[in-house]
């Protein structure tokens, strides 16, 4: 054992270093971070290790250490399969209308046929000859028709369509295929493994009672642990283990049956109840050591296995190119043709396909099982390993063409307001966060002028089920407590997966026109300034004014300090601060020049902004060397904000990784805005 | 009643194609597989002195072949294809090119035997017997 594990752990220590790299690689192409992970598995295998140096790939995945690392492997995709069951809601398959039914059905046949006129190609070229025509052609017509609904409702999530009608659809077909793709993948397993009636009889008696066990026995003690977690509020660890023993005895149960352990772990997902909070908990719970840890053991076990260099002739990658090509016609030609048949738009129905199109982990998962069994040999294996790492990298890039964010962004967006409206985009972290900012925003202009959008982005960090169920709850969760608050103003909440905090909230400021975006103070890992980190990105992409609001009070009040030097951001600072006290009668602004000692007399004052009520601004000139002192010395005076412009007189210097806190921020002892007005002039 | 023809259309018709699909290929017969790691049993050296091959390993790409016979630590690569039942492999390096193998798979599926002869190395060298069983592949 102390060998195994002197073998084992720098196997697992590799993969992982390997799969986190590749992944972060390919999240910074904009691909999902999955099929990163997947690359990586075929890096470490025979492909380019093993040719690179294979004294090095023998030495670390010995043959002897091989059934320890399958063994990791197959548990994590044993949790993986229960997280993409736990994610499907049968409730999602129904009423979903004809569109849905007959796109979700078409998207099935079409790849499904198609993949088994190339059967007949492929199965005299490239076939194992332990498997009949029938149970290759099925296999290969499931194959093609299946689709990554964790990767689909991901990229999904992160674009925002959930709640569009391309989205609805394209998940409900989605878990349709998934479904169906499995019953079908149920039924070659058990055709290939049967060794006679009587074993086919076991296999379909056997799997009708499993069935009806599931629906019948196991969904209602099912629903006793979801009970257990309503009446607890969180998931105990017996609630837990509970859901495990389920997992595992379900699992048991398919394998014994002969259609593969890992259609239990699915199905008995797709059994359990389906609160939000408990489906939320219960996938937080596992979903980081399955999909850091075992899921890339799984990529590389399936690496290990995925031999390119069998593909040695010209007609052989040809017959890749072919089995690219009917994959990409069967599913994205099928679907998207389905869907403008069934009354969307072209661009919603090419939207659709592409996503549909994305083949990703699950189809993986299949062929390693089909691997497993026999139905396909290594070398056409390799050649779907091929095809799905292609169909997956072409979705975000396709997508991109078909439906732009731009356009997208366009579509969702809501018929324009009042002329004229100021428009705040407000980043909301949490929802205490959100309330302050919102007390500010609403100062800022009339609420019949005032339109703000209240935007929650959700780290992505979660690759699988818990992106797709996170979004609404967590937009339930952080935004929906500022809606009462927002009494009679224009307040639209948005909330999205986002693998950059920084640039998705520019994108969305640009895509609106926001002429500000109102942040929060947020305390940066690398950074102490306060204009650092996701704050600096957003100032330099957002092409609109930044303010950072720091709350010392429960309310903003009515006496406001604007330390003023002259430069543009100080401009932008006493024009926010005129408008935030223009809707109040009691407020005022007090302007605090700072000069040279001795040099008073010289000064001029700031011309006021346009429209701003010359009777509620007071400048006062204070000689001091050392501005900041002299801001703080008046701050301290009796005011309720201090609103400054973002300039280096009084110690702010954007800065991606500034190690320094201002001042200011430390010290001020009133609420600080801190603006940062945009030039219109860069480029 | 249009929504029913576009459901025969994209739905029904597939399914039909399908299940001719499935009756065009009874027939087809796919190329034998003996890809895998194999242990040969040598019936005799074939009269030379030279040790004899612990390990043959194949890898199949359709019906073309990498064979790479192990013996004591070394690998001599030969290239090959399948023939109906035949396998035939000849050595890539080497002073005396040409065959080098023939064998025929036999066995359940997928085949599990390998009965041939193989030249141990240079011309002077008859082929040596040997039949040959599959070994699990590695992790299953």
């Amino acid at each position: 054992m102390e060998h195994v594990l002197l073998t084992l752990l720098p196997q697992v220590g590799v993969v992982l270093l390997t799969a986190r790299l590749v992944g972060l690689a390919f999240r910074r192409m904009n691909q999902p971070q999955v099929i990163g992970e997947m690359a990586a598995g075929i890096m470490l295998g025979p492909s380019l290790l093993g040719w690179l140096a294979p004294g090095v790939y023998a030495a670390l995945f010995p043959p002897e250490s091989m059934g320890y690392l399958n063994a990791l492997a197959q548990m994590g995709l044993l949790l993986f399969m229960f997280l993409v069951g736990l994610e499907l809601d049968p409730e999602m398959l129904r009423n979903r209308g004809r569109a849905a039914l007959t796109t979700s059905h078409a998207s099935i046949t079409q790849p499904f046929f198609l993949g088994s006129i190339l059967a007949l190609y492929l199965y005299t070229r490239v076939a194992d000859s332990g498997v009949e025509f029938t149970s290759f052609a099925l296999f290969m017509g499931a194959a093609m028709s299946v689709t990554a609904f964790p990767v689909l409702a991901r990229i999904l999530s992160e674009r925002g369509l959930l709640g569009t009608k391309v989205g609805v659809v394209t998940v409900t077909c989605a878990a349709v295929d998934d479904v169906t793709a499995w019953c079908i993948l149920a039924v070659v397993i058990a055709i290939v493994r049967s060794t006679g009636a009587g074993s086919v009889l076991f296999t379909l008696g056997g799997t009708v009672l499993y069935i009806a066990a599931m629906i019948f026995l196991v969904r209602p003690l099912a629903r006793r642990i979801g009970m257990h977690y309503e009446t607890r509020g969180r998931l105990t660890q017996d609630a837990l283990a509970a859901a495990l023993l389920l997992l595992l005895l379900s699992a048991w149960t398919t394998e014994h049956l002969g259609i593969h352990a890992l259609f239990g772990a699915f199905f008995i997902g797709v059994v359990m109840p389906k609160g939000r909070g408990f489906v939320h908990d219960l996938t937080a719970r596992l979903e980081d050591v399955t999909v850091i840890l075992l899921l890339p053991l799984f990529f590389a076990y399936a690496g290990l296995r995925t031999e390119i260099g069998l593909l040695n002739t010209p007609a052989l990658w040809l017959d890749c190119l072919l089995i690219i090509l009917v994959a990409v016609v069967g599913k994205f030609g099928g679907s998207t043709v389905a869907a403008k048949i069934s009354g969307l738009t072209w661009r919603e129905a090419g939207a659709l396909g592409i996503l549909m199109n994305t083949r990703g982990l699950m189809e993986l998962v299949i062929l390693t099982i089909g691997l497993d069994l026999g139905v396909i040999s290594p070398a056409l294996y390799a050649m779907m390993v091929i095809m799905a790492l292609s169909t997956t990298f072409m979705t975000t890039p396709i997508l991109e063409l078909i439906y732009p964010l731009r356009l997208l962004r366009r579509d969702k967006a809501e018929p324009e307001g009042p002329a004229k409206a100021f428009r705040v985009l407000m980043p909301v972290a949490m929802p205490s966060s959100g309330a302050e900012l919102l007390r500010v925003a609403r100062l800022m202009a009339p609420p019949d002028k005032l339109k703000i959008t209240a935007l929650h982005l959700i780290r992505n960090e979660q690759v699988f089920a818990s992106t797709y169920v996170d979004v609404p709850a967590a937009e339930a969760r952080v935004l929906q407590p500022l809606l009462p608050l927002a009494d009679g103003l224009n307040l639209r909440p948005i909330a999205f997966v986002s693998g950059d905090l920084g640039a998705d909230i520019a994108a969305v400021a640009r895509e609106q026109q926001a002429d500000l975006v109102l942040m929060g103070r947020h305390q940066p890992v690398l950074t102490k300034s306060i204009l650092g980190g996701v704050v600096y990105e957003v100032l330099r992409e957002a092409r609109a004014d930044v303010a950072v609001y720091v709350g010392r009070a429960a309310e903003p009040g009515g006496r406001l300090l604007v330390p003023y030097a002259g430069g543009p951001h100080d401009r932008g600072a006493l024009e926010l601060a005129a408008m935030l006290v223009a809707g109040r009668e009691e407020a005022r602004v007090t302007v605090l020049q700072v000069v040279e000692p001795g040099r008073a007399a010289e000064t001029t004052p700031p011309a006021l902004p346009a429209g701003a009520n010359p009777d509620r601004v007071r400048v006062l000139v204070v000689e001091s060397a050392r501005p900041v002192e002299a801001a703080l010395a008046e701050a301290a005076a009796d005011y309720d904000m201090m609103v400054v412009g973002a300039s280096a007189a009084w110690g702010f210097e954007p800065s991606m990784y500034s190690t320094r806190q201002e001042r200011l921020v430390q010290q001020a002892p009133t609420a600080l805005l801190v603006v940062h007005k945009h030039d219109k002039n860069a480029a | 009643m249009k929504g029913l023809l576009h459901y025969f259309l994209l739905v029904g018709l597939p399914i039909a194609g399908l299940l001719v699909v499935l009756h065009l290929g009874q027939g087809l017969t796919p190329p034998r597989a003996v890809w895998g790691t194999w242990a040969p049993a040598f019936e005799g050296a074939g009269a030379c002195p030279e040790p004899l091959p612990e390990l043959l390993v194949i890898s199949q790409s359709g019906r073309r072949l990498t064979l790479n016979v192990h013996t004591e630590g070394r690998r001599r690569p030969l290239e090959g294809r399948i023939v109906r039942d035949s396998l035939e492999a000849d050595y890539t390096a080497g002073d005396c090119p040409g065959e080098a193998l023939r064998a025929v798979a036999g066995g359940r599926r997928p085949q599990d035997r390998l009965r041939g002869a193989l030249a141990l190395t240079a011309c002077g060298c008859r082929p040596a017997a040997f039949e040959a069983v599959r070994k699990p592949e590695r992790g299953r």
